[in-house]
C-alpha cells in the first residue's frame, strides 16, 4: 500500500507492504543514515525516532503506523544551534557517550528542548533510559540538557525583549 | 558528539549486490541426510558444502573449522549454507524455512560435570607444596564454588561479511577488531596472497566486544558466495533471530580452597579446579585456561598454588573472550575468601587484602631483584575514606551479625576490592605485534596508515587527540587509513593490551615526526611498531608483574530480601592506567565495562529471547558509578585496564553475596527467585 | 511471510463491520508485542489487520465524581498523569513497564489483552476493579477484568470482541504495596506482580485487594472478604488467620512458590497492622 508521512518536515510518499518495520522504509526508501537496526527488540535504541514529537523505537514498530504520521530522526536537528549548544554542554560535563549511540542521545537531547516546559529529571533520565548507552553517566546528561535548556531560554529571552 | 567516519555495516551497500543468509542445522545434530529448502524462485539460490569451489576448512590458530558443515553437523545452529538472492526480507524467509534433517547423535551440553574424552585442554599449574595441617598451628579452611553462565557478547557494530570479487582480488567488508586476522586465514583458505585481499573499515562502536575470529569464518562465506555467483554478496546475520547460535562469552565453574594461618593471619595457599565450555571447536582453549589462571596466580608470588583447569568441548557454539568476567573468577574468589578470613581472624578487610595481594615476595633472598610492592594503598585509602568503608561496613556487618539469615526486609551490603593488571597479556602466539605509519604531508595534514583504521571510533578519538597534542594540528586533519601492508602477526584490537600498545606506538611515531619537522621538510613520515614479549612458560608463573594497572572498587546495596531484588547498586571505581589519553573516553569505557560486569551477575543472558531476564535494565540505568582516575605524572603510555574493571566487579559482588547471607555457593547470575518458582507455574 | 490487509477505520461501527467480516482479523494499537517477540525482520499478521489508533473514541479519557475511564487506545505514557498513576508507587510500576518509547507507542488495551501471560499493569487494574466495556457488532456489554481469567489462573482470549473503554471506580488508596518477583514478564519468563491496595474508612479497613498475577493470576476473596470491615490498624489476630488462608489457597491452586510469597503478603498484613 501507499503512504504518506512527514519526515524531517518534508511529505514522503511511499510503497510499503505490512511485513516491513519502520527502520527499514526510513533506511532503504527514504535514505537515513543515523538509524540502525541492530537488535530488532527495542533494547539498544540505535533506532530511536520523535513520531509525532515523542520518542519511539522504530525497529520494534511496523511501518504502516507511520502512516499520515510527524516523524523526525537527527537528521532535522543537526543544523541547529540547539544542537551545537547540546554538543557544547555534553564535551563540558566530562561524560561521553558511544559512538554507536550519539545520533540516539542526542535526538533525545533535541525532544527534551524542544519542550515548553523545563524538564523534569525524572523525564530526562526516562529520555536517556531509551537508549541503553552504558558509557554515558546519567547524571552528567541531566546537567548538560538542564544548562542547555536554560541558555537557551535566556537567549530566546533576550532576543524577545529587544 | 563526533561525526562519523565511516558507514555503519548495516547500511552498507554495493551496485548490484545479493544478500545471503545462513541455513542453520537447529533441530538435531548428527550425520546430514537431507536439506530441504522451500521452492526458490528465479534469482534465488543455495550454496552448500558440496558446491563450494575450493577447501572447505578455514585455520584458526591450530584448529580447523568447516566453513560450512558438510558431512555432519556439530552443534544446534550450525550452518550448513546459505541462500542468496536479491531480497534481504524473503532471503531470510527461505533460509529460516528450510529444513535440515540429522540423524539425531546425542547433544552433550554439560560443562560442569563431563567424561574425560570431551576435554579439550587442561592446565596444571602447580608451584610450591601445600601447607600440611600441623596441630600448633590450626590452619583455617575455606571452600567455596562459583559459577557463571555463558554471557552474550555485544554485536555493537551489527555482524555479518560483504565480499567482492574483482578478478582474482578480493574487496572485503565486515565489522572486526583484528583485521589482521580476518585477512591472513582468508589467503590461506584461498590460497591466495594476503595483499589481494582489501579490507575496508567499518564503523566500529565502542562496546563493540567482537569476537575475535568469528568475522574470519563470516568473511570466508561471503566470500565463497561471492565467487561462485559472480556477484558482490552481503552476508546478513540478524542479532535477534540468531542469537542462540552466536558465539558467547565463555562461563567457568570453579572449586576454590584457601588455607590461612590462624596465627600469623596470612594466606598459605591456594587450590583451585575449574572448567570452561568451549564450545565445539575449543579455539584458543588453552590460552584462555593460562590466563584465567595466571590472573590469579601472578598476585600471590611465593604462595604454594594448585590449579587445574579444564577446557570442555560441548555441542554448543563456540566460545570464548580475551576479557570476560569468567576469567577474573579465580582472582574474585581470592578476594572473597581475603574477606571470609578477615571475618574469622577479626582483622580489617582492607589491612588484610593489602597485605595478602601486594606482600614482598619473601622467597627469595635480600638484595635480590624481588617483587616490588605494588602500591594499593595509594590508591584504595582516598576511596576508603571518601565512601566511609570502614563504619558502614562494620555497621552492615553488626546487622548481619545480630540477624542471620535476613529478617529485615531491606538489607544493605558493602564489599571492597583491589585488582591489577599486568602489562603482558594473554594473546594468541601469532599476534605479538603492532605498528604504525605516521606521515604529515605538505598541508599539515597527518595520515595513519595502521591497524586502528579499524578500530572503534572511542579508540580513534583518543589517538587523534593524542596526534594533534604532539602535532599541534587540528585533530580533522588526521586520517586513518589501512597499512598497505600490514604485519601478519598485529594483534588484535580488543584486547586491552592491543590498545594500550596502539596507544604508544602512535605517540612515538608522532613525537619522532614532530622531531623531525625542524630539522626536514614536508612530507615526513615516521614509522613505529611495538611487540608484546612473549609470554613465559604456562607452567611457569611470571616472575614479575610488570608495570600493572591498578584498581579499587567499593560496591554498595540494597537488597530487597523479600522478593531477591537488588535496589539500588552504588559503585566507586578508582583506577590508575598510566598516562591517560583521554580522561572523557577513559571513564566511559570503565563506566560501561562495570554495567557490563555487573549484568553479568545479574542479568540471565539466556540465548532464548523471550527468557532474557530485563528486571534489572532499570535500575542498572540509574545506579551512581562514581569514577576516578588517578594522574600519574610519571607514566607516558596508557595501561590497558579491560580485566580490571571485571575483577573488581566480579570480586566485589562476591563479596557483597558472602556479606548477605554467608553462602559459599555463588551461583551467577544471581536469580531473583529460585528455579523452582517457574516450574511449579508450570505445573 | 504472510502479506496483510491494512484498514484503517476511522470510527467504531466501521472497526466492527470489519471484525464481523473478516474472520482471521488482528486488532493493532502499537504493535510494540509483535515487533519486540518477532524475531525475524520481516513482521507476520494474520490476513487482515485493523489499526485502532485512528478513532477518537477509543482515545479519550473520562473522569467523573466516581470513576475514570479510558479508551482502550490510550497509549501507556497518556495515562502518566491520571487515576491511579497519579500515586508515585504506580506511577513508578508504569516506567518500569518498558521504557519511554515503549510506553509512547503501547496501548493500555494491548497491554490488559495480551493473552499468553497477564504483563505489569493487569494486577493492579484487577486490584482496581477495572471494568471492561467490550462491544459487539449488536450489542455491547461490560465485564469484570476477572473475565479474563480461566479456572487455571490463566488468560483467556475474550473472542471476537471490541475491548473499547476501561472504567475504573475511584478510590482513596491508602495503602498501596506493589512488588516484582523474578525475571522477565513475557512469557518463558518466571516474573509476576504482586499489588496490594487498602482503603481505610474511620479506623476500619473498607477496601481491601491482593492480586498477584505473571504467567497466571490469583487472588483469594475470602481472605479478602475476611479483613474487609476489620479495624485498622489491623489485629494480629485477624493478619495471622488470613495469611493463614492465603497459606492454603495458594498451595490448593498449585500457584508457584508459596515459600517466597507468603512472607511477601505477610509484609502487606504486616503494613496494615502500624
Amino acid at each position: 500500500m501507499n503512504i504518506e508521512f512527514t519526515l524531517n518536515g518534508l511529505q514522503h510518499k511511499v510503497t510499503i507492504t505490512s511485513v516491513e518495520r519502520a527502520i527499514d522504509v526510513l533506511i532503504k526508501q527514504c535514505g537515513i543514515k543515523s538509524l540502525a537496526a541492530e537488535c530488532l527488540d527495542g533494547h539498544c535504541g540505535k533506532c530511536l525516532i520523535l513520531l509525532d514529537g515523542k520518542s519511539a523505537y522504530s525497529c520494534i514498530m511496523p511501518a504502516f503506523l507511520l502512516r499520515d504520521r510527524r516523524v523526525e530522526t537527527i537528521e532535522h536537528f543537526t543544523k541547529r544551534h540547539e544542537y551545537d549548544l547540546l554538543a557544547a554542554e555534553l564535551h563540558r560535563y566530562g561524560s561521553q557517550s558511544c559512538s554507536g549511540y550519539h545520533s540516539a542521545i542526542a535526538l533525545m537531547g533535541m525532544m527534551l528542548l524542544q519542550k515548553t516546559k523545563a524538564p523534569q529529571t525524572d523525564e530526562i533520565l526516562d529520555a536517556l533510559e531509551n537508549t541503553h548507552c552504558n558509557c554515558l553517566d546519567p547524571a552528567d546528561f541531566v546537567a548538560a540538557v538542564l544548562n542547555a535548556y536554560q541558555k537557551l531560554r535566556t537567549t530566546r529571552k533576550q532576543y524577545e525583549s529587544e | 558528539m563526533q561525526k562519523n567516519e565511516y558507514i555503519p555495516f548495516d547500511q552498507l551497500e554495493v551496485p548490484g549486490m545479493l544478500y545471503a543468509c545462513m541455513i542453520r542445522a537447529t533441530a538435531q545434530i548428527g550425520h546430514i541426510l537431507a536439506i530441504r529448502p522451500p521452492a526458490l524462485p528465479s534469482g534465488y539460490s543455495i550454496l552448500t558444502a558440496d558446491q563450494l569451489p575450493l577447501r572447505n576448512e578455514l585455520k584458526i590458530s591450530s584448529v580447523s573449522i568447516p566453513v560450512f558443515a558438510s558431512d555432519t553437523v556439530s552443534y544446534e545452529g550450525e550452518t550448513v549454507g546459505l541462500i542468496i538472492g536479491p531480497d534481504p526480507l524473503l532471503v531470510e524467509e527461505f533460509a529460516s524455512s528450510t529444513a535440515v534433517e540429522c540423524d539425531g547423535d546425542s547433544v552433550h551440553r554439560d560443562w560442569r560435570m563431563f567424561p574425560s574424552s570431551r576435554i579439550a585442554a587442561r592446565l596444571n599449574l602447580q608451584r610450591g607444596k601445600m601447607p600440611e595441617v600441623s596441630q600448633n598451628d590450626s590452619p583455617l579452611v575455606f571452600n567455596s564454588y562459583v559459577s557463571i553462565e555463558p554471557g552474550e557478547f555485544s554485536f555493537n557494530s551489527g555482524i555479518g561479511a560483504l565480499a567482492e570479487w574483482d578478478y582474482d582480488k578480493l574487496k572485503l567488508a565486515c565489522p572486526t577488531l583484528w583485521p589482521e586476522h580476518v585477512r591472513s586465514s582468508l589467503a590461506s583458505i584461498l590460497e591466495a596472497s594476503p595483499s589481494d585481499i582489501e579490507l575496508l573499515p567499518v564503523l566500529m562502536n565502542d562496546s563493540s566486544e567482537f569476537y575475535f575470529w568469528y568475522p574470519s569464518l563470516l568473511a570466508a562465506r561471503a566470500a565463497f558466495a561471492a565467487w561462485t555467483l559472480k556477484r558482490p554478496v552481503k552476508l546478513i546475520v540478524s542479532i535477534k533471530r540468531e542469537r542462540q547460535y552466536l558465539p558467547r562469552v565463555q562461563g567457568i565453574s570453579l572449586w576454590f580452597k584457601s588455607i590461612w594461618s590462624s596465627k600469623t593471619s596470612r594466606l598459605l595457599g591456594i587450590e583451585c579446579r575449574f572448567s570452561i565450555p568451549t564450545g565445539t571447536y575449543s579455539v584458543f582453549a588453552d590460552k584462555i585456561l593460562r590466563k584465567t589462571a595466571h590472573l590469579a596466580a601472578d598476585i600471590v608470588p611465593g604462595l604454594p598454588v594448585s590449579i587445574t583447569g579444564f577446557a570442555i568441548r560441548t555441542n554448543a557454539v563456540p566460545m570464548g573472550a580475551i576479557e570476560s568476567p569468567a576469567s577474573a573468577a579465580i582472582y574474585a574468589m581470592l578476594q572473597a575468601h581475603i574477606a571470609q578470613a578477615a571475618r574469622a581472624l577479626d582483622r580489617d578487610v582492607f589491612e588484610l587484602s593489602q597485605s595478602t595481594l601486594s606482600r614482598m615476595d619473601t622467597s627469595k633472598k635480600a638484595g635480590a631483584p624481588g617483587i616490588a610492592e605494588i602500591p594499593f594503598a595509594k590508591i584504595a585509602k582516598p576511596l576508603l575514606e571518601k565512601t566511609d568503608f570502614m563504619r558502614k561496613y562494620s555497621a552492615y556487618e553488626l546487622v548481619h551479625k545480630r540477624n542471620p539469615g535476613g529478617k529485615e526486609a531491606l538489607l544493605r551490603a558493602i564489599s571492597f576490592s583491589l585488582a591489577y593488571q599486568g602489562a603482558s597479556d594473554f594473546l594468541p602466539e601469532s599476534a605479538r605485534k603492532s605498528e604504525v605509519r605516521l606521515s604529515l604531508d605538505r598541508n599539515l595534514k597527518a595520515h595513519v596508515e595502521s591497524d586502528a583504521a579499524f578500530a572503534s571510533e572511542r579508540l580513534k578519538a583518543a589517538l587523534t587527540t593524542l596526534i594533534a597534542d604532539n602535532l599541534k594540528i587540528p585533530p580533522a586533519h588526521i586520517f586513518f587509513a589501512m597499512q598497505k601492508s600490514p604485519h601478519p602477526d598485529s594483534v588484535p584490537l580488543m584486547s586491552s593490551s592491543g590498545i594500550a600498545m596502539l596507544g604508544d606506538i602512535v605517540r612515538r611515531a608522532s613525537a619522532r615526526v614532530q622531531r623531525l619537522r625542524f630539522r626536514e621538510g614536508l612530507p615526513i613520515s615516521a614509522h613505529a611498531f611495538s611487540s608484546v614479549r612473549a609470554q613465559e612458560n604456562s607452567t611457569h608463573v611470571l616472575s614479575k608483574i610488570e608495570r600493572p594497572s591498578l584498581g579499587a572498587a567499593i560496591i554498595e546495596v540494597e537488597y530487597d530480601t523479600r522478593s531477591g531484588i537488588f535496589q539500588f547498586i552504588r559503585i566507586h571505581i578508582s583506577v590508575n592506567a598510566g598516562k591517560i589519553l583521554s580522561p572523557l573516553n577513559a571513564k566511559s569505557a570503565i563506566r560501561a565495562a562495570s554495567i557490563n560486569a555487573m549484568r553479568s551477575c545479574l542479568v540471565s543472558t539466556s540465548p532464548n529471547a523471550a527468557e532474557r531476564n530485563d528486571m534489572y535494565d532499570h535500575i542498572l540505568s540509574r545506579s551512581t558509578i562514581a569514577i576516578e582516575l588517578l594522574d600519574d605524572e610519571k607514566s607516558t603510555i596508557p595501561r590497558p585496564v579491560g580485566d580490571i574493571v571485571h575483577s573488581l566487579v566480579l570480586s566485589c559482588f562476591l563479596g557483597i553475596m558472602q556479606q548477605l547471607n554467608e553462602t559459599n555457593r555463588f551461583i551467577l547470575p544471581f536469580r531473583p527467585v529460585s528455579a523452582t518458582i517457574a516450574e511449579g507455574a508450570q505445573q | 511471510m504472510n502479506l496483510s490487509e491494512i484498514h484503517f477505520p476511522q470510527t467504531i461501527p466501521e472497526l466492527l463491520t470489519l471484525i464481523s467480516r473478516e474472520k482471521n482479523i488482528q486488532l493493532i494499537g502499537g504493535a510494540t508485542t509483535f515487533g519486540y517477540l518477532q524475531p525475524t525482520r520481516y513482521l507476520s499478521f494474520p490476513n487482515t489487520i485493523a489499526i485502532t489508533s485512528r478513532i477518537p473514541e477509543l482515545h479519550a479519557i473520562h473522569k467523573t465524581e466516581r470513576m475514570i475511564s479510558y479508551g482502550a487506545a490510550c497509549t501507556l505514557s497518556e495515562l502518566e498523569h491520571v487515576y491511579p498513576f497519579e500515586h508515585p508507587q504506580s506511577a513508578s510500576l508504569l516506567r518500569t513497564v518498558a521504557t519511554s518509547a515503549v510506553r509512547n507507542v503501547a496501548t493500555i488495551g494491548g497491554h490488559l489483552m495480551y493473552d499468553c501471560s497477564f504483563l505489569s499493569l493487569w494486577p493492579l487494574f484487577a486490584c482496581l476493579d477495572a471494568e471492561l466495556e467490550f462491544r459487539a457488532a449488536s450489542q455491547s456489554h461490560i465485564k469484570n477484568i476477572w473475565y479474563l481469567v480461566d479456572e487455571n489462573g490463566r488468560h483467556c482470549a475474550a473472542g471476537n470482541e471490541l475491548l473499547a473503554r476501561i472504567r475504573i471506580p475511584l478510590l482513596s488508596i491508602d495503602h498501596i504495596y506493589i512488588k516484582r518477583i523474578g525475571g522477565n514478564i513475557f512469557p518463558g519468563g518466571d516474573g509476576a506482580h504482586l499489588v496490594s491496595l487498602t482503603s481505610v474508612d474511620r479506623r476500619s479497613i473498607n477496601f481491601f485487594r491482593l492480586v498477584l498475577a505473571g504467567a497466571r493470576a490469583f487472588r483469594d476473596f475470602e481472605a479478602e472478604q475476611r479483613i474487609i470491615s476489620a479495624s485498622h490498624p489491623l489485629s494480629p489476630k485477624i493478619a495471622q488467620t488470613v495469611l493463614h488462608m492465603y497459606a492454603e489457597s495458594l498451595r490448593k491452586t498449585n500457584f508457584w512458590n508459596a515459600d517466597l510469597i507468603l512472607p511477601l503478603i505477610g509484609q502487606v498484613l504486616e503494613d496494615l497492622q502500624r
